[in-house]
């Protein structure tokens, strides 16, 4: 299959073909022509005369509604708020979502898009709800205030950290969706959190296992570490459903169910949790199997696009929650970004849904994905 | 992928280094004097471009095409649907396929890749795709792309076809065979009046798209950071009128305007989200030579096909321009292969860059293949007469790998001739 002359090679060498860098790369790529760009002081000025191909990143604070995706904000967040403050919510793991595609089905009529999930007694609009993220006021001065602002105006419910940097009672009262209550196990705060969660009419309270007793403790290593006392105290401290976060394996979630757990969540905590744990896709389907059906499985982790959504439904979660994204957004635009994100991510996810021919939640199945293995190290077939 | 190509992959690529240089020169002292000097001429002024003798590979032709256009038309023909997983994949797919020869090399002169596909004789069994806008990509156009395939014998497919276009272009090229790509129209009556001009205007089969029902091209950024506004956007489906007009009827019943139905809801543009198999069959009675469902990538949606009347599909993902995070074509294609069990050909696109690409689809059980970006790349860079030195280095290069493969016929490239490694 060699061509005999070598000018192939040749012109390969000065004509590039299709780029095969991971979209991680493409982001990197454009963000190293944007550093240039602001070495050379005049951005108008680098670009009088040449025939630029390679997008560059938008100008900090271009308008909101040109955002196409959430690395943007993320572009964004960084110009705005400065990188080093965002170092804490900075980046992403893709390595398990690039081993799964999605299978398209046509000519299945889908004008009747419905994304309704119902979750803990409430119908929510889309299945992608606001994660628990600490101290908000570090990425924007009103904080969580505004991101229940966002949220709101996005349809999506919330879930406030118990260590929020504003009072709860302020941000309910901006919150026009269902607002779950975040706290960790072993929190010394436990009972003043459980007391403001019915005070502030929250639909459940989320229980952060194997994270260590706040946002800022080292996160435990694996589940052998789950303190169950500790969740046996919030289940028995509130009427509310309970919802257990941090959750990897199977027999874990079996566990919190019979331990009153009215749901589970998917999470390696910020990747802190077993650092061997690539990604949280491949592990919800093993638990979904394990709490059969009894409890909605939730997962975190990762969520970019659409079809990242969409794969973690296929594989049997009933929600997501989205963490870092939301704070892209608003650390770049307040609560407008927050409902940007959120927005962005709802019909990313709506439209893959429409080319994937499935109407609503309930015609979402595994059918829908194929696992593959990792990419494999390239060879050289010349 | 060659380490040549992997090597374009990872390592600063020549546009990084234009843009560093310029970069450079633009903050430098000199750069400005030299710019003062000679304001009419841009860096860029100084590279030589290949003609087209100097062609060698369907890639040589990307180049000369991108200098050519306007960025924001170069960039409609160079990216994808969503983050471009599968635009990338389609390319990646080709090195999951190794060429395995089980018999002796035949000389080319003694190789015949003919056949009679779809009512056409071909002498190779390759067919130009329907890509639309090609009158922005060279003033030839559509006619010039007619013409460029009818010189080496190929058929091609006139995108979005109408009686006019469709006219002009069998009346300037004698002795071609044209077929028209359709997108669905909602309205039967309008669909039958579209169809039969654009049949009367004397194009034979059809081909109809039935994919990309709600894409976005979110890689198009240059033309905002060049102070336009970004295309795509965050709303999706059938181009930015429509996604537009969606978002702002979502934005008006949220207002409490009056309600909305589905996916307008979510910001998706409905325009297409009615297709469905009926329409196959409506489009059956219309259509008087062959039916072609393209953009099939499952099995089921191949039987679904042929029970609705198709007499062929293609395995088709719109070079990555319809779904991001679906399938490579390739992978796909030998499970449709068996789903379709020989009761119809199967046609396949998305990726192909060279003849070996088109060998290996061809041994995973595709009976044709079509071109996309490289027919554009050809007519882009240099009219009818590039578009037609495209088709003729594929062919060659098709006929060259066939040889070295011992394959001296069609029915000779089966599965015993490749090993797959799809991961």
């Amino acid at each position: 299959m060699k061509l005999p002359d070598n000018e192939t090679a040749v012109a390969e060498k000065t004509n590039p073909p299709a780029t095969l860098a991971s979209r991680r790369e493409v982001m990197a790529t454009a963000g190293l022509v944007g550093a240039v760009l602001l070495a050379a002081n005049e951005p108008a000025q680098a670009l009088a005369g040449v025939p630029l191909r390679m997008p560059l990143p938008p100008p900090a604070q271009v308008p909101r509604a040109d955002l196409l995706n959430v690395f943007e904000y993320e572009t964004q967040a960084r110009l705005v708020a400065g990188a080093a403050k965002m170092a804490p919510v900075t980046g992403s793991d893709l390595t398990v979502t690039d081993r799964i595609t999605l299978r398209p089905r046509m000519n299945i009529p889908t004008r009747d898009l419905d994304l309704t999930a119902s979750l803990f007694g409430d119908q929510h609009f889309t299945p992608i709800i606001v994660g628990p993220m600490a101290d908000q006021k570090r990425f924007h001065p009103e904080g969580e205030i505004a991101t229940a602002r966002g949220a709101s105006a996005a349809k999506a419910a919330m879930v406030v950290s118990s260590d929020t940097s504003m009072p709860l009672a302020a941000i309910a009262q901006g919150l026009t969706t269902p607002l779950w209550l975040q706290v960790y196990a072993n929190s010394p705060k436990l009972k003043d959190v459980l007391a403001e969660a019915h005070a502030t009419n929250a639909k459940a309270v989320i229980v952060t296992v194997n994270a260590g007793p706040s946002a800022n403790a080292p996160a435990t290593p694996d589940s052998a570490h789950i303190d169950w006392a500790a969740v046996d105290a919030v289940v028995k401290g509130t009427s509310l459903p309970v919802i257990v976060k941090g959750i990897t394996h199977p027999q874990d979630a079996k566990e919190a169910v019979a331990r009153g757990a009215k749901g589970v969540v998917v999470s390696n905590y910020r990747g802190g949790n077993a650092a061997a744990l690539k990604g949280t896709l491949l592990l919800i389907a093993p638990v979904v199997q394990a709490v059969g059906g009894q409890v909605p499985v939730l997962a975190d982790g990762s969520f970019r696009y659409g079809a990242d959504i969409l794969k973690a439904l296929a594989l049997g979660a009933k929600g997501v929650l989205i963490g870092r994204p939301v704070m892209w957004g608003l650390a770049a635009y307040g609560a407008d970004g927050v409902q940007g994100v959120v927005e962005l991510l709802q019909t990313d996810l709506a439209r893959i849904m429409a080319m994937c021919g499935r109407v609503n939640l309930a015609a979402v199945n595994d059918s829908l994905v194929r696992i593959h293995a990792s990419l494999p190290s390239v060879k050289n077939n010349g | 992928m060659a380490d040549i190509e992997k090597m374009w992959a990872a390592s600063p690529s020549r546009r990084k280094a234009l843009t560093r240089l310029a970069g450079f020169m633009a903050a430098s002292p000199i750069g400005a004097a030299v710019a003062q000097q000679d304001p009419t001429k841009p860096l860029s002024a100084v590279h030589r471009i290949p003609g087209l003798a100097e062609m060698r590979t369907s890639f040589d032709f990307q180049p000369v095409f991108e200098g050519n256009l306007l960025p924001s038309v170069y960039e409609y023909t160079a990216h994808g649907d969503g983050s471009e997983f599968t635009l990338r994949r389609n390319r990646q797919a080709y090195d999951w396929v190794d060429i395995v020869p089980t018999r002796a090399p035949v000389p080319a002169s003694q190789v015949d890749l003919s056949s009679e596909l779809l009512g056409v004789k071909m002498k190779f069994p390759m067919i130009v795709g329907p890509s639309s806008g090609q009158n922005q990509i060279h003033p030839e156009g559509e006619v010039g792309m007619f013409k460029g395939a009818t010189a080496v014998g190929m058929v091609d497919v006139l995108a979005g076809a109408t009686a006019g276009t469709a006219k002009t272009a069998v009346t300037t090229v004698q002795g071609g065979t044209l077929w028209a790509q359709h997108y669905p129209i909602e309205n039967l009556d309008s669909m039958q009046r579209a169809l039969s001009g654009v049949q009367d205007a004397g194009v034979t089969n059809i081909v109809v798209t039935v994919d990309q029902q709600a894409s976005v091209y979110e890689r198009t950024l240059l033309i905002r950071n060049l102070g336009g506004r970004a295309s795509g956007g965050p709303t999706a489906g059938g181009g930015n009128a429509a996604a537009a007009a969606a978002a702002a009827a979502a934005a008006k019943a949220a207002a409490g305007g009056p309600p909305v139905p589905g996916s307008v809801r979510y910001r998706v543009s409905d325009r297409r989200l009615w297709y469905s198999w009926g329409y196959i069959d409506a489009l059956r009675k219309v259509a008087r030579n062959k039916l072609i469902v393209k953009g099939i990538l499952d099995p089921e949606d191949a039987k679904l096909a042929i029970e609705h009347g198709a007499d062929a599909i293609v395995v088709s993902n719109h070079g990555g321009r319809s779904m991001d995070y679906g399938p490579s074509t390739l992978e796909v294609l030998p499970e449709i292969v068996s789903a379709v069990n020989g009761r119809i050909p199967v046609l396949f696109d998305s990726g192909i860059r060279r003849g070996a690409d088109i060998f290996k689809a061809l041994a995973l059980g595709a009976n044709g293949v079509c071109l996309g970006r490289t027919a554009r790349w050809g007519l882009g860079a240099f009219g009818a007469a590039g578009a037609q030195r495209v088709f003729e280095i594929l062919q060659a290069e098709l006929l060259q790998v066939a040889a070295a493969a011992g394959c001296a016929s069609l029915s000779d490239i089966n599965k015993t001739m490749v090993k797959t490694h799809f991961v």
